[in-house]
């Protein structure tokens, strides 16, 4: 039988891999409620309907639900948002979906909640406390209902596996620890979904509370161990960080520093309670197809090195997105005949300048406040005329390989190059004596030494400017100029 | 005989020729991305870049995804395989297959033509010594290399390299040499006897599937330098040349745009249907033939195998022995070219070739040469330690000398390479994905060195030095040349084939593509899988 099911939060990382699979693999007939429409799932019309909706708005999806044979509720804020944004989506959208749900004729309810709301130490968490709240309200609403606890999720996209993966590439590890080290069992997406369909199937819509976790439980430093070994064959340096100051500094720290932290003083929660699940039949059921801990982890670092392994990569797609202003364009048309008479002599044509405006977009070099603070040094000189170009440019071949003006001046070059009569630069090469091609050698080299030196006159001090400067604004605004 | 054949790769369409022409009926599934029209097909390469409206377009990609650029951290560079956007067709894969990659990452192709469509034409019969490790020698293979030359054009004659390439029928004429090779090829003539001895090896003309004369519809070799961005008059062979030819067929019948996903085998082990589906309305349907033919490459060819076991028995096995051969790409400089000027109008590709001995015969260390004419240069001089002005100007004051030897190693089967199914991962079908593993053969390291210590001492004699510090190992996976997961073997054991190619686990699969080597000899493996097809279709059908 085809099941109709409405999906909220399937944008998010659960959501996503819970329609790929299910519009691949079984014959759901799904509603999905989004924010926005979005285009990429728009090849799976017929499969799945979007509807545009607020949670908090029940006019915009109460006729989806209509006739639905269960909703799952994924829709939550995570992350690092306000108490208030916790309470109004995760408390607030569960209670308006509740009330649609039991006036479109009560479907069967799928809450998936977080081990996290079952924590004894929700200190400073207010994503657990909602949640907690949130599964409350579900058990009153006289719904017939399932609550799903998945522990720690990994996934090649999960927020949680993305931030272990870069503390995991740390020489030293400083790891918030209690007395003890909590025990996790993490779980992986695809099991996670499996265990979503299973229940779903299974019609036991009974008020169960089921925690889903991985294999095995194991201590957090030997999760994070195994993660280490599988990125480079080793485990690396692990040293304990006492949480409890830690976690009262990130509290004292967070109403007005909260979106430049790292992390929030609830996230540590995760270091102060165990994230095990207690056994359940879904569990167990799950548990006879799940690959070890190990392979999992294997698995995903695999994924993560493989990248863009098919060939190519597309660059720019969200830089794409970016709509470019006016002004950005017209800094970028100028740019490119400063660049063009420093790199060839001439002029370039309109459609040159109209090629490296679109490229320079397509590889993420159309913003200048996407660089950093040196590339933005590099850039605003060789901007400035030839020769000062040059000396910029002679600097980066050698100190700054991967700066943004190098990249820019790349993408010019190639354009350059394949556009007559621009390609005639690259391509002619005229017959004369060995000698001549002796004498015109020397003398590149010899203008690209002076070139270096005027270059490092200017940029090695502005260089060191810029280091101080970065490390004065701190971690947080650095972060966020990487983004 | 009623044929289902999968994929129209080299093997496949060669397969197929063979099996029409001996009135059987073959029906050949594939997913079969279409090659886009060629543009300007009168033009040369120096032509295009100012008859073209949009050249950038063309060049670069409309997202220029072809421009070359440094990743922005450093040990996140990926391999530059020079790729246009005109060949973007070729690597198109469908979401319906992914990999899990360790230590082997793959280019694959879903192009009607298969990977093959972006190939250099270098047609390399193996010798006894390599085929000491088939079920078979050159005399078996002998007619049909010379048919599979008959079919695609090959252009090649005799010379020092003869000893390497056993001579077969069906040769035509060598291609006009450009000034670069001819001046490395004529100081080789002048100081043959010595480089043969003190370094074993040995230069003389490669062979190219390329036509030095017209071929039924097929124009000769214009030297027009369009080599890589897609030859415009059919001279540089592709495998959709042949499926073409197929086409005329009228016991043919091409199914597009279709993805091959499992047998659905039978409790005896003999396959009952195909399931199939269509790529666009995602139609499942099942197809039946009296024989099952793989020929769509070594890695969906044994995805295909895992899957139907997976399917059919919940089985997931590893099939092991896989193979590639390891390149080594060596930039050198040709001094007697400096001050000279270069033709852009000549063919593109290797020239020569360079064969280096070692203690076993089928060891052999095969190189290509190709010297710098008609080429996308940027990334070249972008890696230049000067500014880019002065990068460019000495780019070209060196161009009509540069070039590169591109070392070919052979690889033989081990048991802890392998392909097999993760059970961990699916893909975006929801079927487990499949997973590669491959470790290099123990003590590679010091044979590259000793044949780069070779190369650099005999081109530095030729007078034209390797140039320091660039040689470059490539990654695993950049020659495209896997196979060795379903090995032919005389003796009956699982997960191999029979010498006539038949599957000794399942009784109507033949498997005819580098699946099936057993060995993995250095020179090119393409122009054997053809002959291979063509002697599988003629002696087991």
């Amino acid at each position: 039988m085809t099941r109709s099911i409405f999906v909220t939060g399937a944008s998010g990382f659960i959501g996503q891999c819970l329609v790929q699979r299910w519009t691949a693999a079984t014959d759901y007939s799904l509603k999905i409620m989004t924010r926005r429409q979005l285009p990429e799932w728009a090849s799976k019309e017929g499969r799945l309907r979007q509807v545009v909706g607020d949670l908090l708005d029940p006019e915009t999806y109460r006729a989806a639900i209509a006739g639905c044979d269960a909703v799952v509720h994924l829709a939550a804020v995570t992350g690092r948002a306000a108490p208030e944004e916790y309470e109004l989506v995760n408390v607030e959208g569960t209670r308006v979906l509740l009330q649609a749900c039991k006036a479109a004729g009560a479907p069967r309810f799928l809450h998936v909640s977080t081990i996290a709301a079952g924590y004894a130490d929700q200190s400073y968490y207010p994503y657990a406390k909602t949640k907690a709240r949130a599964e409350a309200l579900v058990r009153e609403s006289g719904l017939d209902f399932a609550i799903v606890r998945p522990t720690l999720v990994l996934g090649e996209k999960s927020p949680i596996w993305n931030t272990l993966l870069k503390i995991a590439k740390l020489p030293l590890i400083p790891l918030p620890e209690g007395p003890r080290s909590v025990l996790v069992q993490p779980i992986h997406v695809n099991d996670v979904v499996r265990g979503i369909q299973l229940l779903l199937e299974s019609g036991n819509f009974r008020g169960e509370v089921l925690e889903l976790g991985g294999p095995r439980p194991l201590p957090f430093r030997e999760f994070l161990g195994l993660i280490q070994e599988a990125l480079r064959g080793k485990p690396g340096r692990i040293i304990r960080v006492p949480i409890a100051p830690i976690r009262a500094l990130l509290a004292a720290m967070e109403p007005a520093l909260r979106r430049q932290m790292p992390v929030t003083a609830g996230q540590l929660a995760v270091f102060a309670n165990d994230s095990v699940p207690s056994g359940n039949w879904l569990l167990a059921e799950l548990l006879a197809d799940m690959p070890s801990t190990e392979e999992t982890i294997a698995a995903l670092v695999h994924a993560g090195n493989r990248g863009g392994s098919s060939g190519k990569g597309m660059p720019g797609r969200n830089s794409q997105a970016r709509a470019m202003s006016e002004n950005a364009r017209r800094v970028l048309q100028e740019e490119c005949r400063s660049l063009t008479a420093y790199l060839v002599g001439t002029a370039p044509s309109p459609y040159v300048v109209e090629q490296y405006t679109r490229a320079a977009h397509a590889h993420r070099l159309a913003f200048d406040e996407d660089f950093s603070c040196f590339d933005r040094v590099t850039i605003w000189l060789a901007r400035r005329g030839r020769m000062l170009a040059r000396s910029a440019d002679a600097y980066c071949a050698i100190f700054h390989r991967r700066g943004a003006l190098r990249r820019k001046l790349i993408v010019l070059a190639a354009i350059l190059e394949h556009v007559a009569p621009t390609s005639e630069v690259f391509d002619r090469v005229e017959p004369r004596h060995v000698a001549f091609t002796a004498l015109s050698l020397v003398r590149y080299g010899w203008m690209s030494a002076v070139s270096l030196l005027l270059g490092a006159l200017i940029l090695l001090p502005a260089s060191i400017l810029c280091w101080m400067a970065t490390r004065s604004i701190g971690p947080g605004i650095r972060a966020r100029q990487a983004q | 005989m009623k044929i289902l054949v999968v994929g129209s790769g080299p093997s496949g369409v060669h397969f197929a020729l063979t099996a029409l022409r001996n009135r059987h009926q073959v029906v050949m599934l594939d997913v079969g991305r279409a090659r886009p029209d060629t543009v300007l097909p009168e033009e040369d390469f120096p032509g295009l870049k100012s008859r073209l409206q949009d050249p950038a377009g063309y060049f670069l990609g409309r997202e220029f995804a072809a421009i070359s650029l440094p990743a922005a951290e450093r040990g996140h560079d990926k391999e530059y395989y020079g790729l246009p956007p005109s060949k973007d067709y070729v690597f198109d894969r469908p979401a319906q297959f992914s990999t899990l990659e360790d230590g082997l990452s793959p280019l694959v192709s879903f192009a009607a033509g298969g990977l093959a469509e972006s190939w250099t034409g270098g047609c390399y019969p193996l010798n006894d010594h390599e085929l000491r490790h088939f079920p078979f020698g050159y005399e078996d293979l002998a007619p049909h290399y010379a048919e599979v030359a008959a079919r695609i054009g090959v252009a090649g004659g005799e010379d020092d390299l003869s000893r390497y390439f056993p001579r077969h029928d069906h040769l035509l004429p060598m291609l006009d040499l450009d000034d670069s090779s001819a001046r490395l090829l004529a100081a080789y003539e002048r100081r043959r006897q010595r480089l043969s001895t003190k370094y074993n090896a040995r230069l003389g003309r490669s062979r190219q599937a390329v036509l030095s004369r017209s071929l039924g519809e097929r124009r000769k070799c214009t030297y027009c330098g369009r080599c890589l961005w897609g030859c415009p008059n059919g001279a540089l062979y592709t495998p959709s040349l042949t499926l073409r030819d197929c086409l005329t067929c009228s016991n043919f019948q091409y199914v597009p745009n279709t993805f091959a996903s499992h047998f659905r085998l039978a409790p005896s082990g003999s396959i009952e249907h195909l399931a199939s589906y269509d790529l666009g309305s995602g139609a499942a349907t099942r197809r039946t033939a009296d024989a099952y033919v793989l020929a769509c490459g070594t890695l969906s060819t044994s995805n295909l195998v895992l899957r139907s076991l997976y399917k059919s028995r919940k089985e997931i096995v590893r099939l092991t022995g896989l193979m590639d051969n390891r390149q080594v790409l060596a930039p050198l400089c040709n001094l007697a070219m400096l001050g000279s000027s270069y033709n852009a109008r000549t063919y593109q590709y290797h020239q020569l070739a360079l064969g280096i001995e070692t203690d076993a015969p089928d060891r052999y260390v095969h190189g290509q040469i190709t010297t710098l004419k008609a080429a996308t240069t940027h990334s070249i001089f972008r890696g230049l330690p000067f500014d880019l002005r002065s990068a460019i100007g000495i780019f070209r004051d060196l161009r009509s000398s540069l070039g590169v030897l591109n070392l070919n190693f052979c690889d033989w089967r081990r048991e802890h390479n392998f392909l097999t199914l993760s059970a961990q991962l699916s893909d975006a079908e929801g079927w487990p994905m499949l997973s590669i593993r491959y470790r290099p053969p123990p003590g590679e390291a010091e044979k590259i060195r000793t044949a780069c210590t070779t190369a650099r001492g005999f081109f530095r004699e030729l007078g034209a030095p390797l140039i320091p510090g660039m040689t470059h190992i490539r990654p695993m996976g950049s020659s495209v040349h896997y196979s060795g997961t379903l090995p032919m073997s005389a003796q009956r054991r699982p997960w191999a084939v029979s010498p006539a190619c038949q599957s000794y686990d399942i009784d109507n699969l033949f498997i005819v593509d580098g699946s099936v080597m057993p060995f993995l000899p250095a020179k090119n493996l393409t122009f054997t899988l053809m002959a291979n097809a063509v002697r599988v279709a003629s002696v087991a059908f």
